[in-house]
């Protein structure tokens, strides 16, 4: 059995002050491995977000450990941290934040600059990654004049262009119509098939959901559920997603 | 590419925020106006003793430039910092981009700095501009003729503007630096939801507030103008000041929930049309901008008092002097200053030799021949003496000035001088003559 490259111990987190305590997270413990496409599912307030704000080091842990790879990331800190960022984590979010004062281009690679990477290997990257994304003729654009799901799948080849272990990607289909959420789900799950990125999405949607390989269920902080797709087709995955929202809606 | 990201943020602040750069921009050509005013007069054919008042101004002005840069500091600092606010995702997204805290400041650095540097190149053209239009004003409010119209540019006070802007951006510099420091990246991401929570007053509790508040400003005023009888002490003059501060920024507190709450009492006109929608609006907006408005109030009605109080200064100065100065030239000498002991200055022979003779013969010594070149001279003796000095004078009134001028020097001697000498000058002065019996003595005095 190969090692996981996220594991999750066990960890709690709580907002608020002595008064008042919300347990947005608790005792959560979860492995994923190289290469998978986790969605996570949950009704609002389920503590879906702040998992991944966790593990993306928005946010901090109250107690308990997340590794990737080896490295701890709860105790990480300054330039070690940006380093880690930078370097293992590509982010998506559901307001695609792309800067808007940067053309698509500039928005790409710019996630490469900071990396201090010399421009005709940026150029030739850009190029590359604009071609699996579809997003060629955009490249030259302000975020303000494309549609959602251009922005998106720019947001998308920003997050992996540098190359990260793992994306994560908060409600990234939360803003696009239908047609955009399938055209960039469909390109995620080919580059994850293809370069083996490892995928963390939260969702609502079970029709997101049902693109991915694995899908984990929160309720109150835990873990209450998880299938896998296996070799199922995608439409039989995604009603038993939906049975699942069911019974968790349902009680 | 950093470069090329800050130069977009720095054209973007140019297009969004052109209330900030105009800010900056006015605020360095007011600086440099007000700092030019003294070169400008250099070109003036004025009188010496106009000299000697603008030189006092510059010196006033040179004091009040501090001031000045010091609002100017608060403004800047306090619109960077709104400008900061906004920009929160922005950062937010730097960072999970893997942007460190010290690339980020140093970015901030390079906008803050281009920004500064073209604020004060606009601001500076400007007010060198301007300063033209300024000496012309200048120029009449001392009533002298501009001999010619010369193009005036002063390097100290474009230094001085230069330093001063410096040293406003490296604080403002300083502060952004901190606060992306302090910062994490949750609050960033989560700021502008925290920032649309609204506070809920409770409405009773304005209204009473608003009523003491205006019950407390009008008081201040009662005690400026009806009641000015009452501020017999310098240091009370802070009692209606403290309250007019303080009352200002208590109605802001509470004037839209006092509104709200008269304009909920009527029911009918509350519920009418748009008016609750535009009833919360306005006070909603209110409740966020209660600091800055009391500001901007405050800052007005200061920059109101400095500027009426300034051209009433003005009037009555130069109207003194009309009247102070009816002569061409004044000029004094001591007498007998070997006998000048409280002083621990000593005297050269020669010194001491010209003081016992007249001061026209003093004149005539250097070959310089009083009536040559002046014509209605007239000499006179001025005796004094320590066994009169003011406090003898003022007798029982001893007292009481003493407590309303704490500084004046009471114990200095009277100048006691004889009443033809003193008729003839009075003559001079257009004031009224008095005959004296040989047993007689006059005081004259102005308080």
């Amino acid at each position: 059995m190969m090692e996981p490259i996220l594991k999750i111990e066990n960890i709690d987190k709580y907002y608020g002050n002595k008064s008042h305590l919300t347990k947005a997270l608790s005792h959560l413990s979860l492995n994923v491995y190289q290469g998978e496409f986790v969605a996570i599912m949950g009704a609002s307030g389920s503590g879906k977000t702040t998992l991944l704000n966790c593990i993306s080091t928005i946010d901090k842990v109250t107690a308990g450990h997340i590794f990737v790879g080896d490295t701890d990331i709860t105790t990480l800190k300054g330039n070690r941290l940006n380093r880690f960022r930078r370097e293992k984590l590509g982010f998506i979010f559901q307001d695609f934040n792309l800067l808007d004062t940067l053309t698509a281009y500039e928005n790409i690679a710019l996630a490469l600059s900071i990396q201090k990477v010399p421009y005709q290997q940026i150029d030739q990257r850009v190029h590359a990654m604009a071609q699996a994304l579809n997003i060629n003729d955009v490249l030259d654009k302000f975020p303000y004049q494309m549609s959602g799901g251009q922005k998106q799948r720019v947001a998308a080849a920003r997050a992996l262009i540098s190359d990260p272990q793992m994306i994560l990607a908060d409600e990234p289909t939360g803003a696009l119509d239908s047609h955009s959420s399938q055209m960039l789900l469909a390109s995620l799950k080919q580059l994850n098939d293809k370069l083996q990125t490892t995928i963390l999405m939260v969702t609502h949607d079970a029709l997101s959901a049902s693109y991915a390989s694995r899908v984990v269920f929160i309720k109150d902080g835990q873990i209450f559920h998880e299938i896998y797709r296996g070799h199922q087709e995608r439409k039989i995955f995604f009603e038993k997603i939906i049975d699942v929202v069911t019974m968790l809606g349902g009680k | 590419m950093f470069f090329k990201l800050s130069f977009r943020n720095m054209q973007r602040s140019f297009k969004d925020y052109t209330i900030y750069f105009l800010t900056l921009v006015l605020g360095v050509a007011i600086f440099y106006m007000f700092n030019s005013i003294e070169s400008q007069t250099v070109m003036m054919d004025i009188s010496s003793s106009t000299r000697e008042i603008i030189k006092l101004m510059t010196n006033v002005l040179a004091g009040v430039s501090v001031f000045v840069s010091l609002i100017l500091a608060f403004l800047i600092i306090y619109a960077s910092r709104f400008l900061m606010k906004r920009r929160h995702k922005e950062f937010a997204i730097y960072m999970t981009l893997g942007m460190s805290k010290q690339q980020i400041s140093s970015l901030l650095l390079c906008e803050t700095f281009f920004i500064g540097v073209m604020s004060l190149v606009i601001g500076l053209a400007i007010g060198i501009a301007l300063s033209q239009l300024m000496s012309i004003f200048v120029a009449g409010m001392f009533e002298v003729d501009m001999t010619s119209f010369e193009f005036i540019f002063s390097y100290s006070a474009m230094m001085k503007t230069i330093l001063y802007f410096a040293i406003i951006y490296v604080v403002v510099m300083f502060f952004n630096v901190f606060f992306i420091g302090k910062q994490s990246l949750i609050d960033l991401f989560m700021s502008q939801r925290k920032n649309e929570q609204i506070k809920i007053k409770n409405l009773w509790l304005c209204s009473f507030i608003f009523v003491v508040a205006v019950g407390m400003l009008a008081y201040a005023y009662y005690l400026v103008t009806a009641g000015v009888a009452t501020l017999d002490n310098a240091n009370k003059i802070w009692i209606p000041i403290a309250l007019g501060i303080v009352s200002t920024f208590m109605i802001f507190y509470s004037l839209s929930g006092f509104a709200l709450k008269i304009m909920m009492s009527k029911k009918s006109m509350y519920y009418k049309n748009l008016n609750a929608f535009t009833m919360r609006q306005l006070s909603s907006q209110m409740n966020t901008t209660v600091f800055s408005m009391g500001m901007i109030c405050l800052m007005l009605f200061m920059t109101i008092c400095v500027l009426s109080s300034g051209i009433s200064i003005k009037n009555s100065m130069s109207t003194e002097l009309k009247e102070m100065t009816p002569v061409d030239i004044y000029m004094y000498k001591y007498w007998d200053l070997s006998h000048q002991k409280d002083n621990k200055k000593t005297y050269t022979q020669q010194e001491i030799d010209d003081s016992h003779i007249r001061i026209d013969q003093s004149l005539e010594a250097v070959d310089f021949s009083i009536d040559d070149y002046f014509k209605d001279v007239f000499i006179f003796n001025d005796y004094a003496t320590n066994d009169l000095t003011m406090k003898d004078t003022l007798g029982k009134a001893y007292d009481d000035i003493h407590q309303q001028y704490p500084y004046l020097k009471l114990d200095t001697a009277e100048s006691i001088m004889k009443i033809s000498d003193y008729n003839q000058i009075a003559k001079r002065y257009g004031l009224e003559t008095y005959t004296l019996n040989s047993d007689q003595y006059l005081i004259v005095g102005n308080f």
